[in-house]
């Protein structure tokens, strides 16, 4: 899975640290998703598009068809 | 998967109460010169030794540590690690019982007991850096 957290994330200024702490998991979580290591758990999926201020899921976390 | 936390800080006076008890009792019964002993271990000794572990950890626990946070992939791995322990440890049990149906062989029960122990602790922790790795 493909993830746009890390572009987002820079969009709105806010370090990983923040992003974790915003949505309750380690900074760990956060580098993993980032390297699309950790596919997250869908209330996971929700509060970090939530805390990333996008419309939908898919807009940051992009399933790859092959 | 919902995160949860543990306030080391404030278990860590439970811990620190346990070891100051192990501690005093160690001290009474050196000063009472009562010398109990088990197989090859000195009670009094060994209490000491667990005593002062004991305050160290709740020391460790209040000052650095403070607080542990287990998120839903912390989990995830902690459960992929411990059946791969646990799978691990049959394997090893299943090959040892095939081994002791071809040849009868006699072990110290000390240690086998620390090498099962000291083994689990290795491939639990071995597991979890790989697991922690690909996640």
């Amino acid at each position: 899975m493909q993830t746009r957290i890390n572009q987002l994330r820079k969009e709105l200024k806010i370090t990983q640290e923040e992003l974790a702490d915003k949505v309750d998991v380690t900074r760990q979580t956060i580098i993993s998703l980032e390297q699309g290591k950790y596919n997250p758990s869908l209330l996971l999926a929700h509060k970090i598009s939530k805390a990333l201020q996008a419309k939908k899921i898919e807009d940051v976390f992009l399933i790859d068809d092959n | 998967m919902e995160t949860k936390r543990y306030n080391m800080k404030k278990r860590s006076k439970w811990t620190f109460i346990t070891g100051g008890i192990i501690l005093l009792t160690a001290i009474v019964l050196l000063f009472l010169d009562i010398e109990f002993t088990l197989g090859q271990l000195i009670i009094p000794n060994t209490l000491i030794t667990i005593g002062l572990v004991s305050i160290a950890i709740s020391l460790k626990n209040y000052f650095i540590t403070k607080e542990i946070k287990y998120d839903e992939r912390d989990q995830l791995i902690i459960l992929k690690s411990s059946k791969n322990t646990l799978a691990i440890l049959i394997y090893i049990a299943s090959i040892s019982m095939l081994i002791g149906t071809v040849q009868k062989i006699s072990v110290d029960l000390m240690l086998v007991s620390s090498v099962l122990l000291f083994g689990t602790i290795i491939i639990y922790k071995i597991s979890y850096n790989y697991f922690n790795k690909k996640n």
